[in-house]
């Protein structure tokens, strides 16, 4: 099923010195159950291009369609709370929240109870295979696998069914990596997720189920 | 390489890098005033001090103040019990000198002006002759002739000789209104009778005639037909008539022994003045005696004893011998004692308040210094008048003075040679001054004059130390602060000094805190940084040299501008500062008791110092490299690789459930912020209580102030002309009413004295206009029988306090303002055509009057009994004598020289004179001397009367300034005008005005300062909310990107601010209401917190506009 359509995407911004082109009319679609990969050198527009994906900005000219609504008709703040789920490259998570705190907040965004979220946070803690003793401890005790598990967590918890991932393994080791991986392959092939990753990693690359590269802000055909 | 990037990355921090250049400018720029302004007003300052001169005069407020050379046994006394070693520990005191001068000698110096034995001349007189004139002669009534026709201004007496009477004669008494009367010899008894019931047989009379009525038969007899016309006085109980007397003898001057003012061949009348003196045509006689006025062109001179109880007559026939030797010796005695000179020693010469107060000044040469002994100092008087120079010599043989009279004087044998080291200026009416210093000083005898001392005083402590000797002064003594302005000169440089301070007590504080933030971000959170430099073996010097460059260059530009902006606009800003302060500190002194003395000119503003220009910048700079190479070594030291275990660090009670939305993550945030969470609670408990103070003082000054207008009483009264010599009190009623009519006064109280005497203590001065003069005189001389409202206004107490009073049951100070205590003495006066005197009524009720214990003693007296005195009183330049009974009903101990009597206003007149609702004289009307009604009467004398005290006090202190307008649109003590009002009026308010200026200006100040502080409370709201919430933008980048709206987001950081806030403020408020301070603080602590709040929530804006893709693509 079609969960997010890029239609001629494209985005420019302005630097101090020049006006730059970062995506250049992009056109692609996502399914879900399938785990998408988005490849480039840097400076290619992958990140910019899951920003708009993840409703941080609105793209210069054309869509993005989320459920055939575009985001620029979209209420941004719900579209980001309600329709997809990010991970980032470098976890971004609360320093001064627990790791359960940190996965009930998006669940607590949408307005759900403290003690439930709690309960689920335990749930998908569990899921993404951290022990239960993680719970309370702050983030920052974590290792970065870890940290980035939370992350997914925390993704998991606002059950959007789009799952977008920045460098998901850019800062772990190769045993961290793999682990990060499989799981989201996992929930791409077991649960259903759109799973979009951005990442230089081929490897990690290889292991979904589409690939689209980009180079210069357009896809390389 | 390294540099250009060290600094390149600093500079790129933009927003960062701007906000502590702005921040770093400002508190240099402040730093550089502050410092600026604090070192040129303290060099102002001391050189104010250096220029102004301050003492305190410490005199006693005596009957005949100011003059210096009054024998006072009471002045004596407080010289005495004043205590030396007291004054001398003051604070503030740096010198303190009894007044020591003394009366010399100098051989070949002529006095100009007063002396004391100006008048007295021992002269030889020659051809003598007789001068006769007419005169009054006074009889005793047994004395009277056969036949006489007498009459006083009302009445008249005529006795006849008539038929109808055995005895030949009989008394008639009449008044020139037609009433007649007959007094019975044998039974005393007075009878009255109509002019229509007369009959025949009685005689009627008029102003000039008697007339004899029997049946038809009129026989009009004029007065001149009597075989004599006689007078009756009643106070002297004599009749007086015209006669022929031997007023004295003309006579030519021959030769001079000593005469001060007469030289040559001179006509001269002579009295005898009771001696026996007849001299013989032809023959020559030397006299001892005075010149005293005379109404002729001719001089008068009196023959005086030698002194009292002399043996040796004071005239000698010199014909055919040598005068006797004793009136070569009174001769000479007269040529020194005329041309006294006053010596006046001092530690400290030009402190003397001649000197002080500009009356003398140093002209030429210098002042002798403390203990230099063989020189002096002269008035210019001296110096010209024989012809002296500096480096000249004097020789000075010093006098003794009699205890009693300084200018009864006696050589006391102690004589010096002294060099003129310097010569004073030669002011008007002050003449034969020599200064010597303390080394010459102690003269040693009696103290003379109302100047008990002088104290030399710190201008700083000035005020306090005048109050501290004030405090150890015996009653009646009082202390006068000369300060030659500097208080009011000082005062806005101190103030300006002090906030000077402060702003750079503050600026240093606050440039410590910029700084230590700019080397923490700058230096101190460059890990990453460090870490690649570190990673790509970079040396550590050069790791510093990155780090450093740019944050010093910083901290050194930006200082550098600001002290560069101080340095050029501090002139201008102190001068601004310095109207600003004047402003402030413009005290209205009109009719001030704090306006006395001269006052210095103001110094010319100096040149700014550049010192504390450069001392801020170096101050900045050296402070940020020190603190930038602090955090420098933290930032290393942090990089390094870590040894040993990290410990899991756990949140209290674990994953927290408690709350909802944006609340639950300002509360947890708040609640594990760690050190940073503490630094909001601790400024705003801080800041809380320092502002809750400064409110809770600012309201408590408000709540001084107003207990101050509504409780205190400033009083006022008049004074003469020269506002420190508070002599001649004197006021016109219709100036004490106006006084009163300004609707200002609580009460007002006046006094008029008369001199008084019993009848048995006046000497006889035999007759002769010599003797009425030695007669006035002495009347003068004698205590007062003081008319007043309220013992306030005697001028004994005036300067001290009222004394204890003795009272009669049933009596108290009422009965002074009673209207019904007493008839007036006016009532005696006649009212017909002149202001004549009537017989006293001597059955008229007693006067009631408080008396001295000592005079009381005396006389043998107690309370409630009566004594009659005869008093004298002056109006429009005439004398009337009068004498009443007076009732004691109170005793009092006595304070002055004189034994003075208190009696009602009402012996004088009514209260009403001052405080009725109409006017006696309406608008502009004059009286004339004639009048024949009593209204006419009562005006003529409230004309021409003159109180010899006015004492007030005011209704309200707040109406202080409405009555200096009143007294000016009055134009009260203004001697510069023909027309103008010359009564000057003194208010008691310098310690109202100090406290009230004092809290005025805290009160200003307040008002001033809490908006500024309220502002930059704001300011560092925002701030410590910027610094805070930017440190934590990642977190809100992540909340937005988790979708939390914009709304939640602010309140989940602006929450979190509150609370902190709230936390120290609610903190602040407790200790504040467990410090006892009053209520109110609390508008002040939630004015703070409402300010640091509007800025925290402006910050949380500023940082929710930067952008969020940028900020989640942030590495760090």
């Amino acid at each position: 099923m079609k969960m997010l359509e890029l239609r001629d995407v494209r985005y420019t911004y302005q630097t101090q010195y020049q006006k730059v082109e970062a995506l250049k009319g992009i056109s692609h679609s996502f399914e879900s159950g399938k785990v998408h990969a988005i490849v480039g050198r840097s400076g290619s527009g992958k990140t910019t291009l899951l920003s708009l994906m993840a409703g941080l900005d609105l793209p210069t000219e054309g869509e993005v369609l989320c459920g055939g609504v575009s985001t620029a008709e979209a209420k941004l703040e719900a579209y980001r709370r309600e329709k997809v789920a990010v991970i980032y490259q470098n976890f971004r998570l609360f320093p001064l929240l627990t790791v359960a705190e940190n996965v009930m907040y998006p669940m607590e965004l949408r307005g759900m109870k403290p003690r439930d979220a709690r309960k689920k946070a335990a749930e998908l803690i569990a899921r993404v295979g951290l022990p239960e003793s993680a719970l309370n401890r702050y983030p920052t005790m974590l290792s970065g696998g870890e940290q980035q598990r939370v992350a997914i967590a925390r993704a998991l918890g606002m059950e959007t069914g789009i799952l977008l991932a920045d460098e998901p393994t850019g800062n772990l080791d190769t045993a961290n990596s793999e682990n990060i991986a499989s799981l989201l392959c996992d929930l791409a092939h077991k649960d259903g997720y759109c799973v979009i990753i951005v990442t230089h990693d081929m490897g990690l690359a290889s292991k979904a189920d589409c690939i689209l590269e980009l180079r210069d802000g357009a896809v390389k055909e | 390489m390294i540099l250009r990037n060290g600094i390149l990355s600093t500079l790129r921090g933009r927003g960062r890098t701007a906000l502590f250049t702005v921040l770093i400018f400002l508190m240099s720029l402040s730093l550089t005033l502050g410092a600026g302004m604090w070192a040129y007003c303290s060099a102002q300052l001391e050189m104010l001090d250096n220029s102004y001169t301050s003492i305190a005069l410490v005199e006693y407020m005596g009957a005949d103040y100011p003059d210096e050379n009054a024998a006072d046994s009471f002045a004596r006394s407080a010289a005495v019990h004043t205590d030396s070693d007291a004054i001398s520990a003051i604070e503030g005191v740096e010198l303190w000198e009894k007044t020591d001068s003394g009366l010399a000698f100098i051989e070949g110096f002529e006095r100009q002006g007063e002396s004391a034995y100006s008048n007295r001349a021992v002269i030889e007189f020659i051809q003598f002759t007789e001068l006769w004139t007419g005169a009054i002669a006074y009889i005793a009534e047994e004395e009277l002739p056969e036949t006489f026709y007498a009459m006083d201004s009302l009445n008249w007496t005529a006795r006849l000789h008539t038929p109808e009477f055995d005895s030949g004669f009989v008394n008639f008494y009449g008044s020139r209104s037609g009433y007649i009367w007959q007094r019975d010899t044998s039974t005393g008894e007075t009878i009255y009778y109509e002019p229509h019931e007369l009959t025949g047989e009685y005689i009627i009379g008029a102003d000039n005639y008697v007339e004899y009525v029997n049946g038809d038969e009129k026989l009009r007899v004029p007065a001149s037909r009597f075989e004599t016309s006689h007078f009756y006085d009643s106070i002297k109980g004599l009749y007086g008539y015209e006669t022929q007397v031997l007023q004295g003898w003309s006579a030519i001057t021959n030769d001079i022994l000593y005469a001060r003012d007469v030289e040559g061949a001179k006509a001269i009348i002579i009295d005898a003045n009771g001696h026996d003196f007849i001299p013989e045509r032809g023959r020559r006689y030397t006299l001892h005696g005075q010149f005293v006025t005379s109404n002729t062109a001719h001089l008068r001179f009196a023959i005086t004893d030698f002194y009292e109880g002399c043996e040796t007559e004071p005239w000698q026939d010199t014909r055919d011998s040598e005068a006797a030797p004793i009136f070569y010796e009174y001769a000479d005695y007269y040529s020194r004692a005329n041309n006294y000179v006053t010596v006046s020693s001092s530690a400290d010469i030009p402190s003397l308040e001649v000197f002080q107060q500009d009356i003398f000044r140093l002209e030429e040469g210098r002042f002798p210094g403390a203990g230099e002994k063989g020189v002096c100092l002269v008035s210019g008087d001296i110096a010209r008048g024989m012809e002296l120079s500096v480096g000249d010599s004097v020789n000075i043989k010093y006098f003794s003075s009699a205890a009693d009279d300084r200018f009864d004087v006696q050589e006391s044998g102690r004589e010096a040679e002294l060099e003129v080291v310097g010569i004073a200026t030669m002011p008007e009416n002050y003449y034969g001054y020599v200064w010597v210093s303390d080394a010459e000083g102690s003269f040693g005898g009696e103290h003379y004059g109302y100047q008990i001392g002088r104290a030399l005083l710190d201008n700083a402590f000035a005020p306090q130390a005048a109050e501290a000797i004030e405090a150890l002064c015996p009653e009646g003594v009082r202390v006068t602060l000369f300060d030659q302005g500097y208080s009011s000169a000082a005062q806005p440089l101190e103030t300006m000094r002090s906030t000077a301070l402060a702003v750079t007590l503050a600026s240093a504080c606050g440039a410590i805190a910029v700084i230590f933030l700019f080397a923490y971000l700058f230096v101190g959170r460059q890990k990453e940084t460090v870490n690649v430099l570190f990673s790509l073996g970079t040396p550590k010097g050069k790791i510093s040299l990155w780090l450093l460059s740019g944050a010093v260059m910083i901290s050194a530009v930006a200082s550098a501008v600001g002290a560069w902006l101080g340095a050029l606009t501090l002139g201008k800003i102190i001068s601004l500062a310095f109207s600003a302060a004047k402003e402030l500190y413009a005290v209205d002194s009109r009719y001030s008791e704090s306006a006395v003395g001269v006052i210095r000119e103001s110094l010319p503003l100096g040149e700014t110092p550049l010192w504390p220009a450069l001392a801020a910048f170096a101050f900045i700079f050296v402070l940020s490299l020190l603190l930038c190479r602090v955090f420098l070594g933290i930032a290393q030291k942090q990089t390094a690789p870590k040894k040993g275990k990290l410990s899991v660090r756990v949140p209290k009670g674990g994953t927290s459930v408690a709350g909802k939305g944006a609340f639950r993550f300002a509360f947890l945030s708040a609640r594990r912020g760690g050190w940073r969470s503490g630094v909001v609670p601790a400024a705003a408990l801080v800041l809380s209580i320092f502002l809750g103070i400064l409110a809770t003082a600012s309201s408590l000054r408000s709540e001084q102030m107003d207990a101050l207008y509504r409780d205190t009483e400033i009083s006022g009264r008049a004074v003469s002309t020269n506002g420190r010599r508070s002599t001649e009190l004197v006021i016109a009623p219709e100036n004490a009413r106006t006084l009163w009519k300004s609707g200002m006064l609580k009460d007002i109280r006046v006094s008029i004295s008369f001199n008084y005497w019993f009848g048995k203590d006046m000497p006889d001065f035999g007759t002769g206009s010599f003797a009425e003069d030695a007669r006035d005189g002495w009347i003068s001389r004698q205590p007062e029988l003081v008319a007043l409202n309220g013992l306030e206004a005697a001028e004994e107490f005036i300067y001290g306090s009222v004394p204890d009073v003795s009272w009669l049951s049933g009596w108290d100070e009422g009965f002074l303002s009673d209207p019904e205590a007493c008839a007036s003495v006016l009532e005696t006066m006649s009212f017909y055509r002149y202001p004549t005197l009537l017989a006293a009524e001597k059955e008229a009720d007693a006067v009631p009057c408080l008396m001295p214990q000592s005079l009381m003693e005396r006389f043998g007296l107690d309370l409630g009994d009566s004594i009659q005195v005869n008093f004298r009183y002056l109006v429009n330049g005439e004398k009337f004598e009068n004498f009443r009974n007076l009732y004691i009903v109170g005793a009092f101990p006595q304070s002055g020289s004189d034994a003075n009597i208190y009696a009602p206003l009402t012996l004088w007149c009514d209260e009403d004179w001052i405080n009725s609702e109409e006017d006696l004289l309406s608008e502009g009307e004059r009286v004339e001397l004639r009048f024949n009604t009593p209204e006419d009467r009562d005006k003529y004398f409230y004309y021409n009367s003159r109180f010899s005290t006015c004492v007030f006090t005011m209704k309200r202190a707040a109406e202080l300034n409405s009555f200096r307008d009143y007294l000016s649109s009055k134009d009260f003590s203004r001697v510069d005008g023909l027309r103008s009002n010359r009564t000057t009026v003194l208010l008691f308010d310098r310690s109202f005005v100090e406290t009230v200026g004092g809290l005025g200006r805290y009160i200003s100040f307040s008002q001033l300062l809490f908006p500024v502080l309220f502002a930059l409370m704001a300011i560092l709201g925002f701030i410590i909310s910027w610094l805070m919430v930017n440190a934590r933008r990642m977190e809100f980048a992540i909340s937005r990107g988790l979708g939390a709206g914009k709304v939640r987001v602010f309140f989940s950081f602006f929450l979190e601010q509150a609370l902190l806030c709230l936390c120290g403020s609610i903190l602040g408020c407790l200790l504040l209401r467990l410090a006892g301070e009053a209520s109110a603080w609390w508008w002040a602590v939630a004015l703070f917190a409402l300010c640091y709040l509007l800025g925290a929530a402006v910050s949380v804006i500023a940082v929710g506009k930067t952008h969020l893709m940028s900020l989640l693509s942030e590495r760090e």
